[in-house]
């Protein structure tokens, strides 16, 4: 499988982690170094720079010179700066997980979800139920955009839709604009040591999920060897500062809602293996490439774009053309439903490379079989508001 | 916390009052406010203290009305408010039985009046063998838990999906889907 910076194309960087911290307080000032920039940030209170900024890495640097960094901010602010952390303060931390495959990303990724509750308890247990760094177990509607990532394969991954998942504890939005996970659930704080372990726990989330590979050999691992000894295998010499009396009730809590992540991954592989080479599978997504070769075939595809995107180019049809169909215009479609049709400029398609996923409701294949994209045409007599 | 706080905050939405569901109706200049009991179905007044009004259970799920069930998540999205909001509820009709009709379903939990989605979020349900007889009775789906249902054409949901069937005494699973059998086993989320 393809890696994340391949994936969703984003400039490559080297470093683990980037930093983010919200600071609310007085004689704060504009920081400008060879580490840290500084940002206006609307959920702050305060006037910019004096009593409210956003201090953010200029690069991602490596996990172990995250101390170093905060300790160099707080010199660059000098003794007068004083920190106010209040509710709508933060520290948000991008791992860096381009170097990851897709699967090993999901394994990142299901690990991180099983271990949310102590990771939480440890970044910022008044940021639970923040409506701005939503857990699993607090929007479940993450899940849904997980299922479809782990379900999906790769393809799964352009289901991710920005407003549905930004403001939840893992922001998977962030994977496409960097390359990174972004976790937002730590409180503010500028406390070195603690923002030091909590980088260093979410990069050995990374590792972990590079080590097994796979979110079905996290689940294995899980299963054979219990919540303590888990927290342990992930979080090595960190793990004591993730647990408390009550982690075992809910990180099993975690394993309940997550529990099909695992196997929805390994039913997708499952079809994957069991179809023909060159087949589409209900479900199938298609990107740029893949489209103008099935164009060329003779395939007709349909996609629509809405809101902010344009309508693409590439025309439905109820059924294959019988003859090779070398533009639109050649063909005319029965149209599934009464959509308008796709626009045709300068006779040629116009591709949005911006497409998403969800704007493909289905393919068809040169014998005529219509794929339907069960993620974007409901059921018969379900639905959904 | 100031009048327009509380209004932004918690104008509109469901949180709890003294660990009771409530819909938040309104706040009046003196700190009034106009609350509506989920489970006891009445509009009622109370004095806002800050403590008293917290954030709603996280978890939603599986939602019996209309006799039927709908399966109910909260979308993480930017609202102010501290509760489930119509903004932030998505809610799920599954392609099962719903005698009195889908969109009546949804209708109810739109109110944010229901009493079965505050059934739902003070984790209430119906036992297996309830479920099984109501259905075997009449014409409909009963959830069991936050994620299991069960209709009465002999099918078996997790979440929005068809995983299994029943025989009106038994659960069987699809194959791919036996896994889930040990949250029926263990009940995670019961012990909370």
């Amino acid at each position: 499988m393809k890696k994340v910076s391949e994936l969703f194309k984003t400039k490559a960087v080297k470093g683990d982690v980037g930093v983010e911290i919200e600071v609310e307080g007085k004689g704060l000032s504009i920081v400008d170094t060879a580490v840290w920039r500084t940002e206006s940030d609307g959920s702050l209170r305060g006037e910019f720079p004096h009593t409210c900024a956003e201090y953010i890495f200029q690069i991602p640097i490596p996990v172990s010179a995250v101390k170093a960094a905060i300790m160099s901010l707080k010199e660059s602010l000098g003794p007068k700066a004083v920190f106010e952390f209040s509710h709508r303060t933060s520290v948000h931390v991008h791992v860096n997980v381009q170097k990851l495959e897709y699967q090993q990303l999901l394994a990142m990724m299901y690990t991180y979800l099983l271990l949310e509750e102590p990771l939480t308890s440890f970044a910022g247990k008044k940021r639970k139920g923040n409506n701005f760094c939503l857990r699993a177990i607090d929007a479940e509607g993450l899940i849904d955009t997980l299922n479809q990532m782990f379900g999906m394969g790769e393809n799964g991954s352009f289901m991710i839709r920005n407003d549905a998942v930004r403001y939840s504890a893992m922001n998977i939005e962030a994977l496409k604009k960097y390359g990174s996970l972004e976790f937002r659930v730590m409180e503010g704080n500028m406390d070195e040591e603690r923002i030091q372990t909590w980088c260093s726990a979410l990069v050995m989330l990374r590792e972990y999920g590079e080590a097994l590979g796979t979110p079905e050999a996290v689940y294995d691992r899980f299963n054979a060897i219990g919540v303590d000894a888990f927290l342990d295998d992930v979080l090595g010499h960190l793990a004591h500062l993730f647990k408390y009396a009550k982690v075992e009730r809910d990180v099993l809590t975690s394993f309940s809602i997550t529990l099909d992540l695992p196997f929805a991954f390994k039913r997708f592989m499952k079809a994957l293996k069991a179809r023909g080479d060159g087949k589409w599978v209900v479900g199938d997504l298609i990107g740029y490439d893949d489209a103008i070769k099935a164009q060329g075939e003779g395939c007709l595809l349909k996609g629509q774009a809405n809101g902010l995107y344009k309508i693409i180019g590439l025309p439905v049809a109820m059924k294959a053309p019988k003859k090779k169909v070398e533009k639109f215009d050649d063909y005319d479609p029965a149209w599934i439903d009464e959509e308008p049709v796709p626009e045709i400029r300068d006779g040629a398609p116009a591709w949005n490379p911006q497409l998403r996923a969800e704007d493909i409701r289905a393919v068809f294949n040169m014998n005529g079989d219509a794929f339907i994209n069960p993620a974007v045409v409901p059921a018969p007599r379900g639905g959904r508001r | 916390m100031n009048l327009n706080d509380v209004k932004q905050k918690f104008e509109g939405s469901i949180v709890l009052y003294a660990k009771r569901p409530v819909l938040f109706i309104k706040v009046a200049g003196d700190m009034s406010c106009r609350i509506y009991d989920l489970m006891k179905q009445e509009e009622e007044q109370v004095q806002f203290e800050l403590e008293k009004f917290t954030p709603p259970p996280p978890r939603i799920g599986m939602v019996n009305v209309a006799n039927s069930v709908v399966y109910v998540t909260r979308t993480p999205m930017r609202r102010y408010s501290l509760g489930l909001t119509k903004e932030t509820l998505c809610i799920d009709t599954l392609d099962c039985v719903y005698p009195d009709g889908a969109a009546m379903a949804e209708r109810e939990i739109g109110t944010l009046k229901s009493k079965a989605l505050g059934s739902t979020l003070l984790n209430k349900f119906p036992t297996k063998q309830q479920a099984f007889r109501r259905i075997s009775q009449f014409a409909g789906t009963v959830a069991i838990d936050k994620q299991f249902a069960v209709d009465s054409n002999g099918v078996l949901w997790y979440k929005r999906e068809q995983v299994g069937k029943h025989n009106f005494n038994q659960l069987f699973f699809n194959e791919d889907y036996e896994h889930l059998q040990i949250l029926l086993d263990k009940s995670y989320e019961k012990s909370k």
